[in-house]
């Protein structure tokens, strides 16, 4: 039975019992007065029978009437509650404004962090990509194999035939495949990056999206060669196109190509994933543009992922294992493929495993942080109603003692709490509704956020926390008294000195303390993480050094183009000097040639792959910051035509001749190599394109003797004078204008500084320090006023005491030792709580960090101390008051 | 159920009957009884029926109390509510009264005013 249906059987039963009661009454004394009249006891009877009429009838409409009554009696109560609360709400305003801004101020607070968090959470993880149908039902694809050293591999990146097999897979309704790829969008001057999708053209069908406009661009339209069409992202043709439906049939200049507009993709769809999507082409015929090499015959290729949707009633384990059957057969016949591979179907929006970006786990944590902080925003409301209980004691205990109902009490109580929490609720509101896109945006700036970062349902949950959590926190302290008698409790919690903090006060503490604590124990983890992560020796200065980036349009350019442009950058002020790198750069670009060394019995492999090529000028190593460890970097007599040499990387010099040394070595490179290039220095490591990578091998060759590919081409390094931002801004767009200049049928020109490039890699790091941080500080200010508002009250409590204590001859330093030390018992208590807690869970964030252990003792013991410090010092202020006390005057009061 | 009385003249009856003080449905139906010397008379499940209907109104307010006898008994007061609705009610009849007793030629017996 429902509470609804119990609460109406039990209204009926109520009912019937008191109209039999009533009408007993009635008969009984009907009957007696007839007997004593002289009728028989029969007859009287039967005459109050009938003086009374259809008795069955009379009692049904009795009982029925009696139980809406009872209806509008409850009714009736909780108006009267509401009444009484906004009474009480509006004296309190009036009398003490300052309770009650503290209590709306602490609510609003816990309130106003869940809002803003509950429109990030729901569109990161719980909503997940808009506009598609029956989400529930799609699935990632993840493959599981051994790389060829040995190492475990969890990745999304799939080939074209791996998407053709999980099309034959009867367990799954269909499967279509998706690559993200930055496209560059217009020329020259409006040249820029936009973010494209390539997709198959089954794509749009298989998540069941209808286009806004147009249409979508149809399977064999996508499978085709040369079918350049596109479908618009609708922000983007908003943005671009001002929502002109005469886009459609318009021709666009994407990378080298124009496409035809065919369709606008529906407000907010952005994929399988949430990140923002500008143009969405299709797979194949981008594909033919930008992956070099046999994509569509052969397994060696992967850059796409696959989106399936399980059949009707297919379980996705059972889908999965079909489909990694299929996988491992696709294999078969590829010499070093894993036959174990194994495919794994992972939820869209998944906070963990393999499709999880660090982002996006901590997008969870902050869910979680963010409910921690409301928690101690109540823990800290309740204190404050508990002291304000305490200063109105007397006139509770007069109210209880004149028969007023405790529950009664304890109602008004939790519906003040609950209309104060709402007041905080409806600023929460409001600070979500103005900062919550800003706020997302500045976190999470790739995700395509919707418009508005209120909706009904934050409305309908931030409206359910307020009302549950000012009424817990206004109610508690009376709930708990009221266990004992309320009076006699409110009497003790002031005159019992030193143990008169009462228990909810304590435990209130040991709260938020171990709260505070678990946040900036997270903090800690993820700084000390960040930190690292920035300390990284990534070999070169990206803080200076700025990448030019051009690209050509179809026009012949003239041969001293380059040269001219060099030139011209290095007259601008700042720029400290130039270089021409041409194959890998770090975080940019990467080039591997065949790489031969004689006498090696076997090449050392490793997961990077490579080894990777760089042909630079002489004056690389100085421009870039990369240090020449042993040997000598190349010279300007390192030309065409004089012997050949090279630089290797540390790692890769530690790796091919392990216990020796690698200078006078010969490397051959090509696959019809001509002649040793003989190694002439070793170079510091550098990191090839991520900051957390493992090992990767690397050879410099002089641009002058680099295979002939690699000297046409080549980018503009450019090394800033210093690491000022706004020194690199200004050279990046004197660089952009200057060149254009130069050479305005250029597609597209940017100099980018290196850091910004590294930048997105320390994304969740930075999220993870930035997020826990603030929180974590909040609540630590929030624990140590609430501290501090226990201590206050409990040397006022204790002004006898400590009067007696000095008249004793106890010193003012003496008083404030004992006050603070009792302050610091308070916050061990929750310090102790929340370390142990952060030691079960740090663990679980382990996959989050950078080279710290999840129980770095660093972290454990400065939280630990930074917390006892502001204990002590939120004590401090009330002891020395402590300490002021005047004897005579402290034992006179009472 | 009820015989010999005008529409909507049983509420004001019962209202009366507890105007004075407290009083459960048994002695209602006595006062009534009592002060039309049988006149009216009434079932006393319609009686009942009106005691709670005008509780449910907002015009009476019922409590179990120990009654003269000893025996715990539903006692009935007017409610603020009650009384206004009582006085109206009164004067209501009071003047259809006067009209209908002018109209059929009876003598005058209105209010003293």
């Amino acid at each position: 039975m429902t509470r609804r249906a119990v609460e109406a059987d039990r209204t009926r039963r109520d009912a019937e019992a008191e109209v039999d009661a009533e009408l007993g009454f009635h008969r009984a004394l009907t009957i007696e007065e007839l007997v004593a009249a002289g009728l028989a006891p029969e007859a009287a009877e039967a005459e109050a029978r009938r003086r009374f009429g259809p008795a069955p009838l009379y009692r049904a409409r009795l009982i029925d009437l009696d139980r809406r009554i009872a209806h509008a009696e409850r009714r009736r109560i909780a108006m009267s509650l509401i009444v009484t609360s906004v009474r009480a709400v509006v004296r309190d305003i009036r009398r003490a404004p300052g309770f009650t801004l503290g209590v709306v101020a602490m609510l609003t607070l816990g309130l106003g962090v869940n809002a803003i968090t509950f429109g990030l959470v729901d569109r990161l993880v719980l909503s997940g990509p808009a506009g598609i149908t029956a989400p529930g039902e799609l699935r990632r694809v993840v493959e599981h194999r051994r790389s060829r050293t040995g190492a475990e591999v969890a990745a999304t990146e799939l080939g074209y035939l791996d998407y053709q097999d999980l099309r034959r897979a009867d367990l799954l309704a269909g499967a279509a495949a998706e690559s993200e790829s930055a496209l560059l969008y217009g020329s020259g001057e409006s040249a820029e990056r936009i973010q494209g999708l390539l997709v198959t053209g089954n794509y749009f069908p298989l998540l069941g999206v209808t286009p806004a406009l147009g249409r979508f661009f149809s399977d064999d339209e996508s499978a085709r060669e040369g079918a350049r069409v596109a479908v618009l992202g609708y922000a983007f043709w908003q943005s671009r196109f001002g929502g002109d439906p005469a886009v459609l049939g318009q021709s666009l200049l994407i990378e080298t190509h124009r496409y035809t507009v065919v369709g606008v993709a529906p407000r907010y769809f952005t994929g399988s994933s949430v990140a923002r999507r500008d143009v969405f082409l299709p797979l194949e015929a981008a594909s033919d543009e930008q992956v070099e090499g046999p994509w569509r015959t052969s397994r060696n290729f992967r850059w796409i992922g696959a989106i399936v949707r399980l059949a009707p009633g297919a379980s996705a384990a059972a889908a999965a294992d079909q489909a990694t059957t299929i996988h491992r057969q696709g294999y078969a016949d590829v010499p070093g493929a894993d036959a174990q591979s194994r495919l794994e179907f992972a939820p869209l929006n998944a906070v963990s495993g393999a499709t999880a970006s660090g982002e996006m786990s901590v997008a969870g944590l902050v869910g979680g942080v963010a409910l921690l902080v409301l928690v101690i925003a109540v823990a800290n409301t309740a204190n404050l109603f508990l002291a304000r209980a305490l200063r109105r004691r007397d006139a509770i205990a007069l109210r209880l003692a004149l028969g007023g109902a405790r529950s009664r009490l304890i109602a008004e109580q939790a519906g003040e709490g609950a209309l104060l929490a709402l007041i905080g609720a409806g600023v929460a509101v409001g600070v979500a509704w103005l900062g919550g896109p800003a706020v997302q945006r500045l976190l999470f700036p790739q995700v395509a956020w919707l418009d508005s970062a209120v909706d009904v349902r934050l409305l309908v949950v931030l409206g359910l926390a307020a009302v549950a959590g000012g009424a817990i926190a206004a109610a508690l302290p009376m709930w708990q008294a009221g266990r004992a008698d309320v009076a006699a409790w409110l009497k003790t919690g002031v005159q019992r000195g030193a143990a008169s903090r009462t228990r909810t006060q304590v435990a209130m503490l040991v709260v938020q303390g171990a709260l505070s604590v678990l946040l900036l124990v997270g903090a800690g983890l993820f700084m000390r993480s960040l930190a690292r992560a920035q300390s990284i020796d990534l070999g070169l200065d990206t803080d200076r050094l700025l990448v030019l980036s051009v690209l050509r349009g179809p026009e012949p350019a003239s041969p001293d183009l380059n040269d001219r442009i060099r030139a011209a950058v290095e007259r601008i002020p700042g720029v400290e000097a130039t270089t021409r790198i041409a194959g890998t750069l770090s975080f940019v670009s990467s080039w591997a040639e065949t790489t031969h060394v004689p006498g090696l019995a076997e090449r050392p492999r490793v997961d990077d792959g490579g080894p990777y090529l760089s042909a630079v000028e002489p004056n690389y190593f100085t421009v870039a910051g990369t240090s020449i460890v042993e040997g000598r970097a190349f010279t300007d007599a390192d030309r065409q035509g004089a012997p050949r040499v090279a630089v290797v990387s540390r790692r890769m010099a530690q790796l091919y001749w392990p216990g020796a040394s690698a200078l006078g070595r010969c490397i051959e490179v090509g696959d019809q190599p001509d002649g040793c290039y003989t190694v002439v220095g070793v170079a510091n490591d550098t990191r090839r394109q991520a900051l957390v990578e493992g090992d990767t091998l690397r050879y410099y060759l002089p641009l002058d003797q680099a295979p002939a590919d690699l000297r046409r081409g080549g980018r503009l390094l450019i090394r800033a004078t210093d690491a000022d931002l706004d020194t690199l801004g200004r050279i990046a767009e004197t660089t952009r204008r200057e060149t254009l200049a130069i050479a305005p049928t250029l597609r597209y020109v940017a100099a980018r500084n290196l850091d910004d490039v590294v930048a997105p890699q320390l994304r969740a790091w930075r999220l993870g320090a930035g997020l826990f941080g603030v929180f974590g500080l909040l609540a630590l200010v929030v624990a140590s006023l609430g501290l501090y508002a226990v201590v206050l009250f409990n040397v006022e409590g204790r002004r006898r005491e400590m009067g007696l204590r000095a008249a004793l001859g106890a010193t003012a330093g003496s008083l404030l030792g004992l006050v603070v030390r009792d302050g610091l018992r308070a916050a061990a208590g929750g310090v102790a709580l929340g370390l142990a807690i952060a030691w079960i869970a740090a663990p679980a964030v382990a996959s989050l960090l950078f080279q710290i252990p999840p129980r770095d003792p660093a972290v454990f013991a400065g939280v630990a101390a930074s917390l006892l410090g502001a204990a002590a010092l939120a004590s401090a202020i009330p002891g020395l008051r402590a300490g002021r006390v005047e004897p005579s005057r402290a034992l006179r009061d009472e | 159920m009820l015989a010999g009385l005008l529409p909507g003249t049983l509420d004001v009856l019962v209202l009366r009957a507890v105007a004075s003080r407290a009083t459960h449905g048994y002695g209602v139906a006595r006062w009534v009884r009592e002060t039309t010397d049988g006149a009216l008379t009434v079932e006393e499940g319609a009686l009942y029926t009106a005691l709670h209907r005008l509780q449910k109104a907002g015009l009476l307010r019922a409590e179990w109390k120990t009654s003269e006898t000893g025996r715990r008994a539903k006692f009935y007061t007017l409610t603020p509510g009650g009384r206004r609705v009582l006085k109206e009610q009164t004067e209501t009849f009071h003047r259809s009264a006067t009209a209908l007793f002018k109209a059929l030629g009876a003598p005058r017996r209105g209010r003293s005013s």
